[in-house]
């Protein structure tokens, strides 16, 4: 459990770090989070980023700070939580990972709102911590959004037409086969899926449908790690196959980024991305 | 267990740290952990949580901290970072005090944290190193085999690209290589012969299997290096 020694001489050195506060989610369990607070009144939205992997709450390279201080400088506060048993969050017992997360995650907007006044609210991360985000989604309340780096991409014809045409007339490529072939007889590789949080194609193509039938707006990162299972833009929106994924969905390729965004420039890019993806989405809500 | 404290502290409150109070009978002594650098900061998070846990059990009252720049503390990267960062173990021990009310404070270091210790090695009660880097000239070149190894799976970038993100945004710290090897290889250049030579008594090296070069960036589930950390208080 961790209490929290709220400074109130944490206040940003001028206009580097917006003011950051340790949180203490929830008491009972043990649940850990930073806010980063936004100095501007009245945000209505606020964000929960949840762990990527086994990292703790900063996220790989520290994208996940760098991400809630920008955040927070466009006027949105955002808290990094870790999920029960990660980073320095206490295990939880006596739920399934799924109900574990669910409760995690909405206790962290509950927080949020008291904390900032928010009431709406954007959950996401990288790798699992978009799968969990995905998986809790239709259970969350006043969830306006969803931020997903490399999440689930569900395959269709254009995706096996764009992946695998190509290399039936490429030498090089059934050279590659032949030799990966040969390794996985040694018991080398192993499918992308087994190591993450994915159910099968037609419960996770389900959960988008879900989220965007309740007017969940969506923006899905990849980075060129997510090549293997998303081959071309638009592949999520094509996909899910509902009349308003078009408007809901915002999908963002950096093919040149890896996984874990170990290139400052890749994730100042994903930033980019986010934050424009926010001040439409504020500006839109009319419309919708 | 106790509930572990989070706090800003330091100059500015830019500091971040996790206070373990002792459980049970406290024995009066704190202890202070410095985690490593870059990726090998990931790596260990796990592993360091958990000896502050245990050894907050057994009486101590432990800080673990994140450096300038560094985790959840405040800022970027300090321009004088190394000994920056070696100072900020000196304001990390004075607060574990101010904390506790303990007057000895012992360190834990692990990899080049060792090298920034050492300064306070004569201030603390022991210094337990894990995996100290005990040649500066080596960890150099294992920084540039940890940056290429991440750098090679950016099989899409030109090479020339690649290069150009290796020589201007070090390990993703947005630093030059040459700005960041020639501070690591200015700083304290004796180092490694003071942990080398550190008596027995007060200091301890704790070495594992740990390939921190290639091992994921996610985890390093070191249980028994945990152990052998704990044991040596």
């Amino acid at each position: 459990m961790v209490k929290v020694v709220t400074n109130l001489n944490s206040m940003p050195n001028g206009d580097a770090d917006p003011t950051e506060l340790a949180l203490d989610l929830d008491k009972s369990n043990g649940l850990f989070g930073i806010l980063t607070k936004t100095g501007r009144a009245g945000a209505d939205i606020g964000f929960v980023l949840i762990n990527a992997g086994l990292l703790h709450r900063v996220g790989p390279f520290r994208l996940y700070v760098e991400i809630a201080r920008s955040l927070a400088k466009a006027g949105y506060p955002t808290i990094r939580m870790d999920l029960s048993g990660k980073g320095d969050s206490d295990a939880m017992s006596g739920l399934s990972l799924a109900e574990t997360n669910l409760v995690n995650i909405r206790t962290a907007c509950e927080k949020l709102e008291h904390e900032t006044g928010a009431r709406r609210f954007v959950i996401g991360g990288l790798c699992s911590g978009a799968d969990d985000t995905l998986q809790a989604a239709a259970k969350l309340d006043n969830l306006a959004g969803m931020l997903l780096f490399d999440g689930y991409t569900p395959k269709g014809m254009q995706y096996y037409m764009r992946r695998y045409a190509p290399r039936l007339f490429s030498p090089q490529s059934w050279r590659k086969r032949l030799l990966k072939n040969g390794q996985q007889q040694n018991g080398q590789g192993s499918p992308i899926g087994t190591l993450r949080n994915w159910g099968t194609p037609k419960e996770m193509v389900q959960r988008y449908r879900d989220a965007v039938d309740a007017n969940t707006r969506i923006l899905a990162i990849y980075t060129g790690w997510a090549g293997n299972h998303c081959a071309y833009p638009l592949q999520l929106t094509n996909a899910i196959k509902h009349p308003r994924a078009a408007a809901l969905i915002t999908e963002r390729h950096l093919p040149n980024a890896t996984h874990l965004m170990p290139i400052s420039a890749h994730r100042q890019q994903a930033i980019e991305s986010i934050l424009e993806w926010t001040e439409g989405f504020v500006s839109s809500e009319t419309i919708l | 267990m106790k509930d572990a404290e989070s706090l800003f502290f330091g100059n500015g409150s830019r500091l971040f740290g996790m206070y373990h109070p002792p459980t049970g009978q406290s024995r009066n002594h704190g202890i202070v952990i410095c985690a490593p650098l870059f990726h090998e900061y990931y790596r260990s998070h796990f592993v360091l949580r958990k000896v502050a846990g245990d050894l907050a059990n057994k009486g101590f009252d432990v800080l673990r901290f994140d450096y300038s720049g560094v985790g959840d503390s405040q800022g970027s990267l300090p321009d004088d970072l190394f000994n920056t960062w070696s100072e900020e173990i000196g304001v990390a021990m004075q607060e574990v005090r101010d904390l506790s009310g303990c007057k000895n404070v012992a360190l834990i270091t692990a990899r080049f944290s060792a090298s920034l210790g050492c300064c306070w090695q004569s201030r603390s009660s022991k210094h337990v190193s894990w995996d100290p880097v005990l040649d500066q000239q080596q960890y150099s070149q294992e920084l540039d085999e940890m940056s290429a190894a991440s750098l090679a799976e950016h099989s899409s970038l030109p090479a020339d690209a690649r290069d150009h993100h290796e020589q201007n945004d070090f390990l993703g710290t947005r630093w030059p290589r040459k700005k960041l090897n020639e501070r690591l290889l200015a700083f304290a250049p004796n180092t490694g012969a003071q942990l080398r030579e550190a008596s027995l008594d007060d200091s301890v090296h704790v070495r594992s299997d740990v390939s921190w070069i290639s091992a994921s960036l996610a985890m390093i589930y070191a249980h028994d290096t945990a152990n052998q950390i704990i044991e040596a208080f």
